[in-house]
């Protein structure tokens, strides 16, 4: 058979991959949801208009907005055409309808998202931290009003600080794409349950908050933390947590796309790996810092230009500490006993600068 | 007060400077930036220290531009863009999508674009060493009047690579250019044509987009949707496979270690043996003899564990069975079992190793009734006690960790 044969519809493509989610209450309510959408469907056009809620008509929006999103782009192009011409034909109004939809579609984002982010910028406004601790007293206020934008403000700032990772590793979360997953999951969805009197207001709660995540880590990539990138993706039209195997995935065919040059230059510590606090917290002086699978990855692509690097004394100084902190890890990776030898020598050529270096450093710092 | 007319401070500055730039250390920038900043509002004496901070001060403003605010970038991109072709690797597009991506609403991110793109057309930047030819007359080869050639030929819609390319190749004024001339250009137009996007539009927005479908990972970034390939997925495996070997090793090792309680009960017996032995050998021996369940003799196996250990470590193992009383019980265990065969050996040569593995499964196993996987792991820390001195070669393998059945195994 073709394999366009198999094309089935976006809305089939759903039931088909709620039908197989593991049983449990997000299952649960997503079958009551699908069910609900059956019988409005089965309704006259007026019965169902009177009863669509705002939220159901902003699902059908969507799901028709993720029809043109899956189309191949040539097929899409056609499709935007054809209605296009057939607005045309029809009325005015639909037309403007139809421009803010593909706008919708582009962005891959729905109302709801928009609607966060311009709560979020004028949370933001508001936002008088500058440090971790005063942007945690910040996110609890927050946190305490159940004010999502608010909060996610607030971890836009760390992320636009670089201090993202240390927010997490804050409140006793690893630094990595998985402590992200589990802050969202705990601090901000906590324990709105999918399977109550307002499981669809959770879901589209959660799908927010997995939104926001995604922001995040998108931050975190174009800051080369690549422990914090591709925390979540998409799953059909649900936002969902990445496997670590996906979230690998698209961090090495991201990492694939930066010059090895570049890469020894500008990767730090975050970009290898993630800071555990531990049992006692950062704040107690416990955790340590763990060469992660994303730093593996971009060792086992890059080991050979980075000894070039380091030959060139051109490897950043942070990440070239951490790495050599890490030996035994190295050696686990098969790299060969002269990228930890070059490590080495790299550091300790590093301490001839010039006298007055760590002083002016000190004074700038004040 | 740091003095920047002396000539070892500025060096130390001028250190750092370089170290934040080449590393791309966006913290160390900004602190940077904001004292030099300070300074020069101050008043520094000498022009060519002068100089040298405003020069440190742009790059440094360049390397942490995503926490610039907008209108600070603006005037940074207007009036200083020439110093980013200073700033090997220096990638500007990446430095304004990180801004961007951290304004929360399209239409903010927009207006950023729109005015970056504004600053552009206007900015008197010397970009290209050569002149360029407008209108019938040769002016500097700026920002603004490359632009202002690229507009007038390609249009000021979106253009496509292709003509971006033939540009480049075959325009009138870019055709005369050196090939840095060109890249120079290709950096510049492609980071404008960047500015024309909307970041409402397909090929506009900013962030990166993983779709999970039917197991298969497709990564939208910038209009164009990959797939990410077989090479790809195999090299995760292999990295998660690395991670398995950690897990694996950490495992044995927590199986090495065993139970802290049972680690604190040998660790006292040895040092009561130390005391009560003195470290002689005879007193040793005594202690092992007595220790080995038979007939009168009960099992304390922390003090038979303990009693080998301290042998062990004074170097007292290794030749045990050439010990007479040691010796004759492994002639009897070996012609009542099935060893049979290994006495003539046996007899040769006490010292072998083998021996001494054979004996000690008699003792652990047979006469002290442990397992096979408890008294493996005494046997592993005793070989590996007997290795340091070099013997590692001839205890290695005697004991073996069976990672199916997680489990310490005499070979």
């Amino acid at each position: 058979m073709d394999k366009k044969d198999k094309k089935i519809s976006v809305s089939e493509g759903f039931k088909q991959y709620v039908a197989n989610l593991p049983a449990g209450p997000e299952k649960e309510a997503l079958l009551r949801f699908l069910s609900e959408a059956d019988r409005l469907a089965a309704l006259s056009e007026a019965e169902r208009k009177n009863e669509l809620s705002q939220a159901d008509q902003n699902f059908e929006l969507a799901q028709d907005k993720l029809n043109l999103l899956n189309m191949p782009e040539g097929e899409r192009k056609a499709e935007v055409a054809r209605r296009k011409a057939e607005a045309k034909r029809t009325s005015g109004e639909f037309e403007k309808e139809l421009d803010e939809l593909i706008a919708e579609s582009a962005a891959i984002l729905t109302d709801e998202d928009f609607a966060r982010r311009k709560d979020e910028a004028e949370a933001m406004k508001k936002i008088t931290g500058e440090s971790v601790e005063e942007l945690a007293r910040d996110f609890n206020i927050f946190s305490g009003k159940g004010d999502l934008p608010g909060m996610g403000a607030v971890l836009k700032k760390a992320a636009e600080k670089e201090k993202l990772g240390e927010f997490l590793n804050y409140y006793g979360y690893r630094s990595d794409f998985l402590g992200l997953n589990q802050l969202v999951g705990e601090m901000i969805i906590g324990d709105r349950e999918i399977l109550s009197d307002r499981a669809f207001d959770n879901f589209l709660y959660q799908q927010k908050a997995f939104s926001l995540a995604q922001d995040l880590s998108c931050m975190a990539a174009a800051q080369n933390q690549w422990s914090l990138a591709f925390s979540v993706g998409r799953k059909g039209r649900v936002w969902r947590e990445l496997e670590a195997k996906d979230h690998l995935a698209a961090v090495l065919w991201a990492i694939k796309k930066i010059e090895p040059e570049i890469a020894a230059r500008y990767f730090g510590p975050e970009a290898y790996g993630y800071f555990n606090p531990g049992e006692k917290g950062a704040s107690g002086g416990g955790g340590e810092f763990v060469l992660g699978e994303e730093g593996k990855i971009i060792l086992m692509l890059n080991a050979a230009n980075f000894e070039k690097s380091l030959a060139r004394k051109n490897f950043n100084p942070e990440a070239a500490k951490f790495l050599a902190s890490a030996e035994g890890e190295l050696a686990n990776l098969g790299l060969p006993g002269s990228f930890s030898a070059g490590l080495k020598k790299y550091l300790e050529e590093r301490k001839n600068r010039p006298d007055e270096a760590d002083e002016v450093w000190r004074e700038i710092k004040k | 007060m740091l003095d920047l007319n002396n000539s070892k401070t500025l060096e130390a500055i001028r250190y750092h400077a370089e170290e934040a730039v080449n590393f791309d250390l966006a913290d160390k920038a900004r602190l940077l930036a904001g004292f030099l900043e300070d300074s020069l509002t101050k008043g520094i004496d000498q022009p060519e220290a002068e100089l040298a901070c405003e020069e440190m001060l742009v790059k440094a403003r360049f390397v942490a531009l995503p926490r610039l605010a907008p209108g600070e970038i603006i005037e940074l991109i207007k009036n200083n863009l020439s110093a980013v072709t200073a700033m090997p690797g220096y990638n500007l597009w990446e430095k304004v999508k990180a801004k961007l991506l951290s304004l929360p609403e399209f239409e903010e991110r927009n207006t950023l674009r729109k005015l970056i793109r504004e600053a552009l057309l206007v900015s008197d930047q010397d970009w290209t060493e050569e002149k360029i030819i407008i209108n019938g007359r040769e002016m500097r080869g700026t920002v603004k009047n490359w632009l202002t050639d690229y507009r007038s030929v390609l249009g000021t819609g979106r253009v496509e690579t292709l003509k971006l390319s033939q540009y480049l190749t075959s325009g009138e004024n870019a055709k005369k250019l050196s090939r840095e001339g060109r890249a120079r250009l290709d950096y510049l137009f492609k980071f404008y044509e960047k500015m024309k996007l909307s970041s409402l539009e397909l090929d506009g927005i900013e962030e990166t987009t993983v779709f999970v479908v039917d197991g298969e990972v497709d990564i939208y970034e910038e209009g164009i949707t990959e797939r990410v390939g077989r090479d790809v997925k195999d090299m995760v495996k292999q990295a998660q496979g690395v991670s398995k070997v950690g897990e694996i090793q950490d495992e044995i090792e927590a199986k090495y270690r065993g139970d802290a309680a049972e680690a604190k009960k040998i660790e006292t017996e040895m040092k009561n043996i130390a005391k009560e032995s003195g470290g002689e050998s005879g007193k040793l021996e005594e202690i092992l003899f007595e220790a080995i369940p038979g007939p009168g003799r009960t099992v304390n196996k922390y003090r038979l564990s303990a009693v080998l250990m301290v042998m062990a470590e004074g170097g007292k193992l290794a030749g045990l069975l050439e010990e007479k009383k040691f010796n004759e019980m492994m002639v009897v265990h070996l012609k009542e079992g099935s060893g049979k065969a290994e006495l003539a050996g046996f007899k040769l040569s006490p010292k072998d190793p083998r021996y001494l593995s054979l004996f000690l499964q008699y003792v652990l196993k047979e006469r002290a009734r442990l397992s096979e996987d408890e008294s493996g792991r005494i046997g592993m820390k005793l070989f590996n006690i007997l290795s340091r001195d070099g013997a590692g070669g001839k205890y290695q393998g005697l004991v073996y960790f069976d990672l199916e059945k997680q489990e310490f195994k005499w070979s």
